[in-house]
């Protein structure tokens, strides 16, 4: 397949995301966390029946950093959010806390790993490399899928407490890898760039603040889309350059402009619409760069999905510690955690663009497998936890 | 290009400013990064300078509204003092990644186009449409070419030819002054939403050139030939082959209309990307068939408004698309201005610049007295004629490719001449809109 069949597929993939995610959710149709857009890509990509090369894959690069920082800002625009509803401050220090839990859980079990078993500790002899890759690992599992509560409200009809604390949660510790990735790549100075600590989050919070003046008090929808596109292609094109992570550009641009603009809802809105048009796309581009992992870093890609739930365990019980109404979900609720959805994939794909090699391709194949693997768990397991708790009909 | 609304004072100072701090923010990263090596770098680049064109163009363009100047000369003006030889803030390399967006735009062009002809307005024109094509373009090809002579000693290329090479080439750059810009006419419609007998004519006009030229390239090309190289004799294959191409691609274009229209009535939804699609897909898979994607999709615009319903709905995703689009073709485009050839060849390009817009004035007199047009047309029908852009600069490419020996020369002189068109066309264009108070008409008509 050339660039241009290849393109023409990844605008059919677009075509088909606006389909099933445009207007209001999931409709009814595909997985919860899109992850046969992943297989789809995998299968057709170069380690499978190579439809699409690597010389594609490569070219389509720039699309995929897009991506990644599109959907950084659809985060920040909605985070703390649900809906028309905002997220209180206690709700969000519960999901940035799971969301630490994860990332320390994993990074935790990958570090081990790479310190204990010598197969493969060797093939990551170098420290600094051993730590990037264990951090990296973390954020890219650290996020629960908020598409798999919209799932269970939309297509399960879902209402009540836990739905809500499941959501608030989902919606909130999105900032724990955007953060790590952002401290990582603004210190690391291996591409000859000054480091600016954080300043991901500086550049994108000065554009989302200029973004917010610019748009007024009056929605132009027109002078939108031109201002919108171009400040987050501008935000990912000079972070790129400058070495900042795209994900912390595109989150504080996205979160300013929701905290400064009047405008913000009906901005969410619109932005929203294009969702499926690019996080399909996205997860395709994905699936068709992961490599299959094989030898001594199966162990490390296994005892980072072992760590993965281990660490629902934990948030669960934290979770039902907190609110005494999620006790009512019972244990599946800590399976329900286990759904990484668009941005544990955005992460992951963004790594792989800033550390290409062994540790991008390492990262990103253990991201797809959590997400195919919590297709299968979560969405079920929150089921059951929601019928538990009385919000879902029997 | 939204309609121009009231702005006050402080948002004109806060948009100016962050006009400003776009620049700077853009120097400060070439600063920061230097000439640092890697894709990555140049991913970035050309990630940042599509933004950068999306944001400076719409600023300028909104600032400029203050000048009553058009947004298209603002997004130009954004495009050449952050271009390559002004600010350098967009490098060579990166301007020409971006001109993947040429083929998008100039599709959604045509066939908006197309969707803009109604065939009711050009039953109802149609007697001066056909009086001012062959007034205008028989006086351009008289009076072009015979000031090319004149002023030969202008052209340093000419220099050293026989009077009938000299002639040849004539008669090569009065093709060349015929071309007008479908871009710059649909760009300025976009802003002003006009209605009126001068909008219908001048979309009728431009339109419908871009086939009369493509058929005089062909007969000039075949018929200067052997006054250019010696050994060569006329021959006629070439218009076997034009043919084909016209006829093949009207009946492409017809069946992409349907297919278009069933579309729109049956499914409707996701236009956006079906317009992406056929700007950044079908285009390609149409030049491989040697056909002309741009009568192609002329053609597909004009069969979905006037054999459907669905004209205005496809009219009002392209504006939406076109919208974003726009800004970005015409602000690469304006970074694409070589500004130093203009320096050199200013006055051989100032002289026929001078002369193909008197040539215009002229025969928009001419057409519309012969035709006896309405006084808006016989005042205003040359404006929309005056603008130039990518189709020149093709024709140009293509003889550089056709006659290696003076066509690089040729074609640097098409650069700088469209260059003054390209700029100054749409503000008079605008102008005439304004003045004849067919601006806003068509909006309000569309309630």
């Amino acid at each position: 397949m050339n660039t241009l069949q290849s393109l023409f597929v990844l605008l059919v993939v677009a075509y088909m995301g606006g389909f099933l995610m445009g207007g209001r959710g999931l409709r009814g149709r595909g997985l919860p966390s899109g992850s046969e857009w992943l297989v789809l890509g995998f299968v057709t990509g170069p380690a499978a029946l190579g439809l699409v090369g690597g010389a594609e894959v490569e070219a389509f690069a720039p699309l995929a950093l897009l991506a990644t920082g599109w959907i950084a800002l659809l985060v920040g625009l909605t985070f703390g959010v649900d809906g028309e509803r905002r997220v209180g401050a206690g709700a969000i220090g519960l999901g940035v806390t799971v969301g630490l839990l994860s990332f320390a859980g994993v990074a935790g079990a990958a570090w081990l790993v790479l310190e204990r078993i010598p197969s493969a500790g060797a093939l990551f002899p170098d420290r600094s490399q051993r730590l990037t890759l264990a951090i990296c690992l973390g954020a890219s599992l650290a996020d629960t899928s908020r598409h798999v509560a919209r799932w269970a409200a939309e297509r399960l009809e879902a209402r009540g407490p836990v739905l809500d604390r499941v959501s608030g949660i989902t919606r909130s510790d999105d900032v724990v890898p955007i953060a790590v990735l952002s401290a990582l790549v603004s210190l690391d100075t291996s591409r000859d760039v000054p480091a600016f600590p954080l300043g991901g989050l500086v550049l994108g919070g000065l554009l989302g603040l200029a973004l917010a003046a610019l748009l007024g008090r009056t929605l132009r929808t027109a002078t939108f889309w031109s201002l919108l596109f171009g400040f987050s292609l501008l935000s990912t094109g000079v972070a790129t350059r400058i070495d900042l992570s795209v994900l912390a550009t595109g989150f504080a641009l996205g979160l300013l402009l929701a905290i400064a603009s009047p405008l913000r809802a009906r901005a969410r809105e619109l932005a929203g619409g294009v969702e499926g048009a690019i996080i399909l796309p996205a997860l395709f581009l994905a699936g068709s760069r992961t490599t299959t992992p094989s030898g001594p870093t199966l162990w490390i890609l296994g005892a980072a999905l072992l760590a993965r739930i281990a660490s629902g365990l934990v948030a669960a019980a934290l979770v039902a510690a907190v609110d005494s109404r999620a006790r009512r979900g019972g244990p599946w609720l800590a399976l329900g955690f286990l759904s990484t959805g668009p941005l544990g994939i955005a992460v992951a794909l963004s790594v792989d663009l800033r550390f290409p090699g062994p540790v991008g391709d390492l990262v990103l194949a253990t991201s797809v497998a959590a997400a195919v693997v919590g297709e299968f768990i979560g969405p079920p397991a929150l089921r059951r936890a929601l019928r538990r708790a009385g919000e879902v009909a029997p | 290009m939204s309609a121009p609304a009231a702005k006050g004072p402080i948002t004109r100072l806060l948009e100016l400013a962050a006009l400003v701090g776009l620049f700077a923010l853009m120097l400060g990263v070439d600063r920061i990064t230097g000439t640092l090596p890697g894709a990555w770098q140049r991913t970035g680049r050309d990630l940042a300078a599509v933004g950068f064109f999306l944001l400076a163009g719409t600023l300028a363009s909104s600032l400029l509204e203050v000048l009553r100047l058009p947004h298209l000369t603002g997004f130009l003006l954004a495009g050449i003092v952050a271009g390559p030889y002004v600010l350098h803030t967009v490098d060579h390399e990166t301007v020409a990644d971006l001109s993947i967006v040429n083929s998008l735009a100039l599709s959604l062009i045509a066939l908006a186009g197309g969707a803009e002809l109604r065939l009711e307005a050009v039953r109802r024109g149609f007697r001066g449409l056909v009086a001012a094509t062959l007034v205008q373009n028989g006086l351009a090809l008289l009076v072009i070419p015979a000031t090319f002579v004149l002023a030969r000693d202008l052209v340093p290329f000419t220099r050293g030819m026989e009077l009938p090479a000299v002639f040849a080439v004539a008669l090569l750059w009065g093709v060349v002054a015929i071309t007008r810009s479908p871009s710059a006419v649909m760009g300025i419609l976009s802003q002003t939403r006009p209605a009126g007998r001068l909008t219908d004519f001048t979309v009728g006009f431009v339109m419908s050139s871009d086939v009369v030229v493509v058929v005089l390239l062909a007969l000039v090309m075949t018929g200067v030939r052997p006054l250019l190289e010696p050994g060569a004799t006329l021959s006629l294959a070439a218009f076997g082959e034009l043919g084909h191409e016209l006829l093949g691609s009207v009946a492409i274009g017809t069946t992409l209309g349907l297919l278009l229209v069933a579309y729109l009535r049956f499914v409707g939804r996701q236009v956006l990307l079906v317009l992406l699609l056929l700007g950044l897909v079908v285009v390609d898979a149409i030049a491989y068939l040697r056909f002309e994607w741009l009568l192609t999709f002329l053609t597909a615009g004009f069969v979905v408004q006037n054999f459907s319903r669905q004209g205005d709905k496809l009219l009002h995703a392209i504006e939406h698309t076109g919208e974003v689009v726009y800004v970005i073709f015409f602000a690469t485009a304006g970074a694409h201005l070589d500004l130093p050839l203009l320096r050199t060849l200013w006055p051989a390009a100032l002289l026929f610049f001078a002369v193909r817009a008197v040539t215009a004035v002229v025969g928009a007199r001419l057409g519309a007295r012969l035709a006896g047009d309405p006084p808006e047309l016989r005042s205003w029908g040359w404006a929309g004629l005056v603008p130039q852009a990518g189709l020149a600069l093709g024709i140009a490419a293509k003889m550089q490719g056709q006659f290696p020996a003076f066509g690089a020369q040729f074609g640097a002189l098409a650069v700088a001449a469209v260059a003054l068109n390209e700029l100054v066309g749409p503000v008079l264009f605008k102008l005439s809109l304004d003045r004849t108070g067919e601006s806003g008409r068509g909006s309000a008509a569309g309630g």
